[in-house]
């Protein structure tokens, strides 16, 4: 402790001394730590023995000089400076701007600060921005007016080591949402709970179109935090006062709903650029975005909430501003979760693309998550009442249009007004369409359908202008932040468009962006939940002839070292040890290849012993389709004589099979997986299953019939992230119940 | 002898077990107003599994029981603010507080005043609450003023779907339809005031006397289509709007000083569905 208190001394001295000469030097000394959010100690990154990182702040025109002390025993580390214009070098993507910086080694930071605002940074290595590598950089205007502020980053805990949470995405594993649904009734949605809420139709509809529960977010979390804290106060301020807060969102994957108990919120600033003023009763912050938001605290002796609830409504954090008894704020309700799923019914198409009933949706103006919000579209009822019946005639244009649905205002991105002309100058366009593709069950997250390692640089030329038109069908909305640029969103404010470097879109959304080609050198673009990012979603942009970055001097094996990011190979592991034999299956899959070895293992010879291993590749963009090749070995002791033929007559080899095989398996609506294969004896097996039917929230139902006349049914009910109880009965190795394990 | 004991202490153990185990006890003052807020005061603390409460009516005084192992007084009081009561700890939301019922609206002691400093420009507060204000305009000139700022703010309240609040502003609109000047009132428009006084004073009470929101809207739309002969007759001082929903009772108007939709009839529900019919001037 009182190492770190030096060195956080030692930082803010050299900080003090060098502001005379504008420079302003930090130094950051990055170290594990252990946290305890929970009351259980878990691993964290520190950054001078703080989370999150120190707030650091600087004046336009200096000169920022940041030391970065990886103090770390094993792990490389990075730091990027979010929203920055600054020399390419200096960025601080490893391997693709900056070089890593390796354990116990010191690195420079050094460059101009030719903008002002509120801007953040983080570790752009591996899941370190998540574990604690978060902070605020703030820039103040050169003559500023004095004004009451305060810096606060938002954040999300979860107890489990996040390379795990990335593992379970990639998994289709329900865990986080049976946690879920321990905090809100239906969060699973299963049938029970489907039945419950009288959405039965909805959840066969949704089962149909092959959709697994749907979800605003993918991961449970067992804290928010407001500066690391669930609760922090700033009894500073008096009533009468406007405080100007700097909002950050340095979350990996959470949205968080804004409120405040005072008085209105009023947006000045997004993204480190100035808004002309729009007061709103509360906005939702994307993750990665910041805004500068103003409040006023109506009257003293008071501490007003100003709250910031995960877009899932499962917890919130707060930050109490002035001193006395506490005035919350209206938390928000419970989402509706089955009239969201009634909603994506009508969106999606059986093929898996979304359609937009001709809404042209674009800035967050049509939410069909309003669909959920209990505030905005009444408290969950069944169909029928007066106020749908009345919705009915309502225009499709306004149907989802928070503003108009209710008295409560929302901000949205077209009421985003720049304060000065932001036309680009007069150059040729270079106009690029990005569709947003991916899909849940697999956790596939792409941009016109292709990850950064499937795809080269995006090459553009240095004065020309760069038009973006995003479109979003997937299911999920995206944060897309660009590096080193602002782009404009073009939002109907004409020349003045807002500036901004992080965009959400929504599903079913088409955004457009501009910005300048005024740099060189590698710039990425991504997607910033880090579990899409880290799962490909993204492009770089590359500027023609760009002059030679110093940091990475042998380019080819820096650029194949990043794109390693996207290729991670995920494992996971099930096994049923039940009193009838051993059932289980393994997997290693990346975006598209997946390795998958099943095997049941009866106690003797005649219940017999059986694996089958498959290679194979999605090759369609839902990636429903599967074709494969496989090795299936088995053993079973017959009675003598007895003789099986499975239904096209040909005769079983299940005593002693060892054969190749060729197979297809492809996802059917109601998500069940046909699986058609003929092996290299010339027998042929066709097989339907489904896996996983969420019975109630923590009971699932599994079957599976084939063409060789053996079939399976079983339960298994989920009792924690690793153990569930199970019960099959199997046509080889009848009844049986036990324990199922999986990683 | 000693089995007995044993057993007995066994016995007196289980039944501690059955309440709250490490047991912490505080007092507290909780707002509320009589016996008939009683039940939600107990039961937002009963939220909490590890907590309960028992209140007093008289004191407002609340014996809160916690397992101090498992939760906080804090987190006890907090349940109990958000059902609507203040206390030591925490103010309940105003929307919250809003949807009590009448007889539950306490005077909000606990709550500070907020100070008149000319930053109201942002701070028009919670969601809630955000409608204009109508009184706050200088419209005092019009012999109707106090009548129509009373249904306004009746019309304002069936808007925030707040059947208490509505209800004490048609008792106020009693008051303000007692109170009109009718020598000040134009010939013309002081005889239509004279056939439409004592529905609308009757109407007015009923709204005053009704606890459910969906009553109130009815009434409302018989206050509306009373009150709107009277002002056509010979204004109110204000330009007024006119304004229709088709779905209400098969169609209902309303009067309203903004042309912005915000339907008295059904709220959240469907804010802005209508139309404006007329412009009064």
């Amino acid at each position: 402790m009182k190492k770190v208190c030096y060195l956080l001394y030692a930082a803010l001295l050299s900080a003090a001394a060098a502001h005379a000469q504008k420079t302003v030097r930090y130094d950051l000394y990055v170290t594990d730590t252990m946290v305890n959010y929970t009351g259980k100690t878990k691993m964290a990154y520190a950054v001078n023995g703080h989370i999150p990182m120190p707030t650091l702040t600087f004046t336009e025109g200096d000169t920022a000089l940041i030391y970065v002390h990886n103090q770390l025993k094993h792990d490389e580390t990075s730091l990027h400076w979010h929203g920055l214009i600054l020399p390419n070098r200096y960025d601080g993507v490893p391997y693709l701007t900056t070089a890593p910086i390796k354990a116990g080694e010191t690195h420079e930071y050094r460059f101009p600060l030719v903008q002002s605002g509120t801007y953040w940074y983080h570790s752009h290595t591996g899941h370190q921005q998540q574990n604690g590598m978060h902070g605020a950089f703030i820039i103040h205007k050169r003559q500023q007016p004095p004004m009451k502020e305060y810096t606060l980053i938002l954040s999300e805990w979860t107890d489990m080591h996040p390379g795990n949470v990335h593992r379970r995405l990639h998994n289709a594993d329900d865990w986080f949402a049976i946690q879920k649904s321990k905090l809100q009734k239906g969060a699973t949605q299963s049938y029970a709970e489907a039945i419950r809420a009288g959405h039965l139709g909805t959840k066969v509809t949704n089962e149909w179109k092959r959709m697994t529960a749907m979800d605003v977010s993918d991961v449970y979390y067992d804290r928010f935090l407001t500066n690391g804290q669930p609760e922090i106060q700033a009894p500073q301020f008096k009533g009468g006062e406007t405080v100007k807060l700097h909002v950050i969102n340095g979350s990996a994957t959470t949205y968080f709903w804004l409120q405040f108990a005072g008085s209105k919120l009023t947006v000045t600033a997004s993204d480190g650029m100035d808004v002309t003023p729009v007061p709103v009763d509360r906005m939702i912050i994307g993750t990665a975005e910041t805004f500068d938001i103003e409040v006023t605290l109506p009257a003293d002796s008071t501490a007003y909430e100003f709250l910031a609830t995960a877009e899932d409504r499962t917890r919130s954090t707060s930050l109490w501003l002035g001193n006395g008894i506490k005035q919350l704020a209206l938390p928000l309700q419970p989402l509706k979760y089955f009239e969201g799923m009634k909603m994506m019914n009508d969106m999606m198409k059986l093929n898996g693309t979304l359609n937009d009933m001709g809404m042209n949706m674009s800035l967050q103006q049509m939410d069909m998550n309003v669909v959920m919000y209990p505030e905005i579209t009444g408290p969950g009822n069944k169909s029928g009442s007066a106020a749908q019946a009345h919705a009915g005639k309502h225009t499709t244009n306004n149907r989802y249009n928070s503003n108009t649905l209710s008295n409560i205002v929302t901000l949205n991105y077209a009421m985003l007004r720049a304060p000065q002309k932001t036309t680009l100058p007069q150059a040729p366009f270079k106009e690029l369409r990005f569709e947003l593709t991916g899909n849940m069950n697999r956790y596939t997250w792409t941009i016109n359908n292709k990850t950064v390692s499937e795809t080269d640089k995006i090459m553009i030329k240095k004065g020309e202008n760069v038009r973006l038109i995003l479109y979003n069908n997937s299911m999920m909305r995206h944060p897309m932040h660009l590096h080193g640029h602002f782009f404009r969103i073009v939002n109907g404010q004409g020349d003045y468009a807002p500036l901004k470097n992080v965009l959400d879109i929504m599903p079913m959304e088409t955004d457009t962006l501009e910005f300048a080609g005024t740099e060189d050198g590698d710039w990425f673009f991504h997607c910033h939940i880090l579990y899409h990012m880290m799962s490909g979603m993204g492009r770089v942009f590359s500027y023609e002839n760009s002059t030679p970055n110093p940091e990475l001097p042998d380019t080819l094996k820096a650029w194949k070292q990043f794109l390693k990011e996207d290729k991670g190979i995920h494992f996971m592991a099930q096994n049923d040890f039940a009193s009838n034999g051993n059932d289980g299956e393994a997997m290693l899959q990346n975006t598209r290849w997946k390795l998958q070895a099943e095997w049941r293992l009866g106690y003797n010879d005649m219940h017999g012993y059986e694996s089958e291993v498959h290679l194979g590749r999605y090759i369609d963009r839902m990636q429903w389709l599967f074709p494969y090749i496989g090795f299936d070995w088995r053993y079973r002791k017959m009675e003598e004589g007895e003789m099986e033929k499975n239904i096209f007559g040909q005769a079983n080899t299940k005593d002693q099979r060892a054969a190749v095989c060729f197979g297809l398996q492809y996802t059917l609506p109601w998500l069940l997986v046909a699986d058609g294969r003929i092996d290299t004896d010339g027998k042929l097996r066709m097989q339907l299953m489904r896996e996983d039917i969420p019975v109630s929230s923590r009971l699932r139902f599994n079957f599976m019939v084939n063409s060789d006349k053996e079939y399976m049914a079983g339960f298994r009910y989920v009792t924690n992230k690793f153990l569930s109880l199970s019960t099959h009965y199997d046509s080889d190795m009848g009844w049986g119940a036990g324990i199922t394990l999986n990683y | 002898m000693k089995a007995i004991l044993f057993a007995l202490s066994i016995a007196l153990g289980s039944a501690a077990s059955a309440q709250i185990k490490h047991a912490a006890t505080a007092t507290v003052l909780v707002h509320g107003n009589n016996e008939q807020c009683k039940p939600t005061i107990e039961a937002a603390a009963a939220q909490n599994q590890y907590a309960s409460a028992s209140w007093n009516s008289a004191n407002h005084l609340a014996v809160i029981t916690w397992d101090s192992t498992r939760t906080t007084l804090s987190a006890v009081l907090k349940n109990i603010a958000l059902a609507g009561y203040d206390n030591d700890q925490y103010l309940a939301p105003d929307a919250v507080y809003a949807q009590l019922p009448a007889c539950c609206q306490y005077t909000r002691t606990a709550k500070k005043a907020p100070l008149t400093n000319g930053a109201s420009a942002h701070t028009s507060a919670t969601a809630s609450s955000s409608s204009h204000s109508p009184a706050a305009e200088n419209t005092a000139a019009h012999a109707l003023a106090p009548v129509i700022n009373a249904y306004l703010l009746v019309k304002d309240a069936l808007v925030n779907s707040a059947a208490s609040e509505a209800a004490t502003q048609a008792k106020q609109l009693t008051a303000a339809l007692a109170a009109v000047d009718m020598k000040a009132l134009a010939h013309e428009q002081h005889m239509v005031w004279m056939k439409e006084k004592n529905s609308l004073t009757e109407i007015a009470s009923a709204i005053a006397a009704i606890n459910s929101l969906e009553k109130q809207r009815v009434q409302f739309a018989a206050l509306s289509a009373h009150l709107y002969p009277v002002v056509k007759a010979g204004g109110a001082g204000r330009q007024l709007y006119y304004q229709h929903c088709p779905m209400f009772e098969e169609g209902a108007d309303w009067l309203s000083q903004e042309k912005t939709v915000r339907n008295p009839y059904y709220g959240n529900q469907m804010l802005t569905c209508g139309k404006t019919t007329e412009t009064i001037p």
